[in-house]
């Protein structure tokens, strides 16, 4: 009989079986196949700790007795095979972490999973000392309170980290003491990240200003090179620039400033941060701007030399002729003067008669003017073309001498001695006693005074006034300074500067030739001197003669031997 | 039907068993020697306010053994108990469980290990062998005669959502210890007594007919059949006689041993789907069903019958099985009204249209695959009719 549970009763017969308890996994209750998981899972946790690079400890509280540890806290201790659950841990540290630990254990509560983090010396069985960082909690287990000290070598860590330190230091003093500032800012330069020092100094304002607002620096720019700065970081922040312009500092004044930037990049060539170099370059632009005035000098010199050799060539070419003209003047001025008893016989013989145009009489009264005329004009001539000579002269001349400027300045006013007495009410000459010779030519040196004497004296304007020259040594400067004092009538500001220009002269109605000063000037180079004139009309003017103080055999023993 | 061989595969399986007065003091005694920390102890308001519950913490205090009490367990216990339980296990740090109590008490004690131990929700592991890792030690004080949870490999769930009682088999639920300490009973009620009695006595009946009945469960589910039979009026009558008490609990105990390897029948199939149906208590569920289910299983298991008949003291009067049935069902009705538990499905509240949910409900527990007559829903939905 088929009846409709039949598949039912099939499915039952499986379920009896299990019922009956021969099912797969039917056994008395048993806690062993459980235990033995749990005991597997311990072995694998009990590697998963040893394996770990950190030393664990579980630790007695208070009392700091090891109670467990892995095994790399097994080497730590120490290699030496003692018992280590008779040591405690207060005894592997150092003073201060174990009295930290121990105020931790004192202080704990139950259980907790809040770490504390310390660092401290470990101390070996061979008494090396380990940098450890130890991570501390506490357990519970039971009645007993554990601690558990996790403890990390982090030797290669101290010594990185002091070199690190130390990289950083080495950083700082070479960015905090060079004149130049060292930056560090983002890639677009809107946040600057590090300014050195420096930057106070040179654009007169604290860093502070600057690292507060982005792009706050570019306020210190000078408003005619911004649009171009700002062109400049906008268009090759990437890849670096080099750029100059001005700052305005607080005080109004301005700055030169070349700021170089690089880019730092990632191993993926992204620019992480930009890192620049701005330098003072003032000086440097004033030194170049000094450099150009003096081309231009050198220049003019060159055209003056190029005249010199003209002047030479010319002065040649006039004095042949004015010395047939001096020459010859003379003799026609002693022809006529023994041709006049012949005339005078022939006009009582004759009468009166006519001479180039005039009548006798006449001609005999002017012709010896006339004549003299044309000496002096040749006389004049000469002088001028000398002058000329003198100024234009290429060779230096033999400067090698000792010159005493007491000598030097005797012959001058001796020389001048007549024009002196007919200028000046008063004339006095000062000499130090002790005074170094001067190293150049007695015969330029004596032009120089004898010009400036001569300048003096052209200046006295009234009967009272006087000169004075005076020569002393400032050993400070080891210089010998001659210096010739008129009470005249001083030098125009507006003349002041051009004194020394070749032609330049207030005295061409007086016969100067504007070449003295300019003469002078050159000589005084020339020999490594320098020359001033210090002069206020109505108030008289004051020369001053600057030259360096010869090395004596004695200075030179001297200097040798420091 | 005979397609097992005379001497097929068996197995029994019972815990340690301490019997006698007195044994519920071994509590802490046994809970230290399983090296137990903290024990949570299940129980009842009733257990706790007949003080059996008191004597087990007393005895846990003097060993030293921590403990955490959970007392909120009704009859037939639910999954949201028993979840409730285990948090207070794991909340508790509990190392082991004690159970005091009735049927309810120690499967709820049971279903709060297996879902500790197992980190899994207890309805996860109804069926049979399906629990991987074994609970925690649990140790059972029973105080009443008739579930013999105490010693067997079942735990009964209530699915309060689905309105069904689940069962769980397991060798892994058979508790460790039993402490079975016949001064307990004193404290149950007449009615109470009866219901765990007729428990203890369907349990005994349903063994010994069971398909995977074998010749160790024989002898207990017989001298339970002989023991219960004989007392179980006089019990119910005189509940303070401790000797009466002490043989209910002897033969309930020798039912837990016989039907928690053999198990059991129709009854306790369809007494667990009546049970979650209307939340009565289990023993009187059984007491409801037993004849009828008696009736239908009488041709399976014939000569089984007439030695439970034998063992009951029944002399047959005829020479025919239909006389011999007759006289069983008998001697159960007149047992059934002597005690008191005489009522009908009807009276219970269950209509006409209840049963082929039930039956259904019937049919999937695991009880029904060793009911001695092969059955089917029809079969089922007849029986509780004939009940009704």
């Amino acid at each position: 009989m088929k009846r409709p549970s039949d598949s039912l009763l099939d499915s039952w017969k499986d379920l009896q079986r299990k019922i009956i308890g021969l099912g797969e996994r039917s056994i008395r209750k048993s806690y062993y196949p459980e235990l033995q998981k749990r005991l597997d899972e311990l072995e694998r946790f009990k590697a998963l700790l040893d394996h770990s690079q950190d030393a664990i400890f579980l630790v007695e509280v208070p009392s700091g007795r090891l109670v467990d540890c892995n095994e790399s806290a097994r080497r730590l201790l120490g290699t030496e095979q003692v018992n280590i659950f008779e040591t405690s841990l207060f005894q592997r540290l150092d003073r201060s972490a174990s009295a930290r630990i121990r105020k931790a254990f004192s202080r704990s509560g139950r259980a907790s999973l809040r770490w504390r983090f310390l660092t401290a010396a470990f101390l070996q069985s061979d008494d090396r000392r380990i940098p450890v960082e130890i991570a501390l909690s506490f357990v519970q287990f039971g009645e007993t309170r554990y601690g558990v000290a996790v403890a990390r070598d982090i030797t290669e860590r101290v010594r990185a980290e002091s070199a690190l330190r130390e990289s950083e230091e080495r950083f700082r003093q070479l960015a905090e003491n060079i004149d130049e500032v060292f930056w560090i800012s983002s890639p677009d330069r809107t946040e600057i990240e590090y300014l050195s020092p420096a930057f106070d100094r040179i654009w007169g304002r604290p860093r502070d200003s600057v690292l507060r607002g982005p792009s706050s620096w570019l306020r210190t720019v000078h408003p005619d090179d911004l649009p171009g700065t700002v062109e400049t970081i906008k268009t090759r922040a990437m890849e670096g620039y080099d750029l100059t312009y001005r700052i305005v500092r607080p005080d109004g004044s301005v700055r030169w400033i070349r700021d170089r930037a690089f880019p730092i990049r990632d191993g993926r060539g992204r620019t992480l941060r930009l890192c620049g170099v701005a330098e003072d370059i003032t000086a440097r632009r004033e030194a170049e701007e000094t450099a150009r005035l003096q081309e231009q000098k050198l220049i003019q010199a060159d055209k003056m030399a190029s005249m010199g050799m003209l002047v030479s060539g010319v002065a040649h070419e006039i004095n042949n002729p004015n010395n047939f003209i001096l020459l010859n003047a003379g003799i026609v001025a002693r022809v006529w003067r023994e041709l006049l008893p012949a005339l005078d016989d022939y006009r009582a013989r004759h009468g009166e008669f006519v001479l180039a145009g005039m009548p006798y009489e006449e001609a005999r009264e002017k012709m010896g003017h006339l004549v003299t005329g044309i000496v002096q004009g040749a006389q004049r001539i000469q002088k001028i073309v000398q002058s000329l000579t003198d100024f234009a002269r290429q060779d230096p001349g033999q400067r090698n001498e000792c010159v005493s400027m007491k000598a030097v300045v005797e012959s001058a006013a001796s020389l001048l001695d007549p024009l002196i007495r007919k200028s000046a009410a008063r004339f006095s000459l000062t000499v130090e006693p002790a005074l170094p010779p001067v190293r150049g030519s007695f015969q330029q040196l004596e032009q120089v005074v004898v010009n400036l004497m001569t300048n003096a004296c052209q200046a006295l304007t009234g009967k009272d006034q006087g000169i004075e020259v005076s020569v002393r040594y400032l050993s400070e400067d080891r210089a010998v300074v001659t210096e010739v004092v008129d009470e005249g009538e001083g030098i125009r500001p507006e003349d002041l500067p051009r004194i020394f220009d070749p032609f330049f002269t207030t005295k061409r109605s007086s016969g100067g030739t504007g070449l003295g000063l300019s003469v002078s000037f050159r000589i005084v180079r020339d020999h490594g001197g320098t020359l001033r004139y210090v002069s206020r009309p109505g108030c008289g003017t004051r020369a001053i003669l600057t030259l360096p103080a010869a090395e004596t055999n004695l200075q030179a023993q001297e200097a040798a031997g420091s | 039907m005979r397609d097992v061989p005379d001497l097929p595969l068996r197995k029994f399986v019972a815990p340690e068993i301490v019997f006698g007065p007195g044994a519920r003091h071994l509590a802490g005694r046994y809970a230290r020697n399983f090296g137990i920390r903290k024990v949570l102890v299940v129980t009842d308001p009733g257990v706790i306010q007949a003080g059996w519950a008191g004597d087990v913490l007393a005895s846990l205090e003097r060993e030293g053994v921590g403990h955490a009490v959970f007392s909120s367990v009704t009859p037939n216990p639910r999954a949201e108990q028993v979840a409730q339980g285990a948090d207070l296990y794991s909340k508790e740090r509990c190392s082991g469980l004690v159970a005091v109590g009735g049927g309810s008490p120690m499967d709820c004690a049971k279903g709060i290990g297996i879902a500790s131990s197992n980190g899994r929700p207890i309805l996860s592991f109804v069926g049979v062998d399906r629990v991987p890792v074994p609970m925690p030690p649990l140790l059972c004080v029973p105080t009443t005669g008739g579930s013999s949870a105490d010693v067997s490999q079942f735990a009964i769930i209530a699915d309060a959502r689905r309105k069904v009682k689940r069962a769980i088999i397991s060798k892994a639920v058979v508790p460790d210890v039993a402490l079975i300490d016949p001064e307990t009973l004193t404290s149950m009620s007449s009615y109470l007594a009866a219901c765990t009695g007729m428990d203890a006595l369907v349990h005994a009946v349903e063994a010994y007919v069971s398909n995977a009945h074998s010749p160790l469960t024989d002898v207990h589910a017989l001298e339970a059949i002989r023991r219960l039979s004989s007392r179980l009026v006089a019990s119910v009558e005189d509940p303070g006689n401790v000797d009466l008490k002490a043989e209910i609990m002897l033969g309930s105990l020798q039912a837990g041993m016989a039907f928690s390897n053999a198990s059991l029948g129709a009854v306790h199939a369809m007494a667990h789907s009546l049970g979650g149906f209307l939340d009565l208590p289990h023993g009187e569920c059984n007491a409801l069903l037993f004849d009828s289910v008696l009736t239908f299983n009488f041709a399976g298991a014939r000569e089984r019958y007439r030695e439970i008949a034998l063992a009951l003291g029944i002399r047959p009067r005829g020479g025919t099985w239909a006389s011999l049935k007759r006289d069983l069902l008998a001697w159960v009705r007149d047992l059934k009204k002597q005690i008191g538990v005489s009522s009908t499905l009807a009276s219970k509240g269950v209509v006409r249209s209840d049963l082929p949910p039930l039956a259904r409900k019937a049919s999937q527990d695991p009880c029904i695959v060793t009911n001695p007559r092969a059955l089917s829903l029809r079969d089922i939905e007849r029986m509780y009719e004939e009940a009704l």
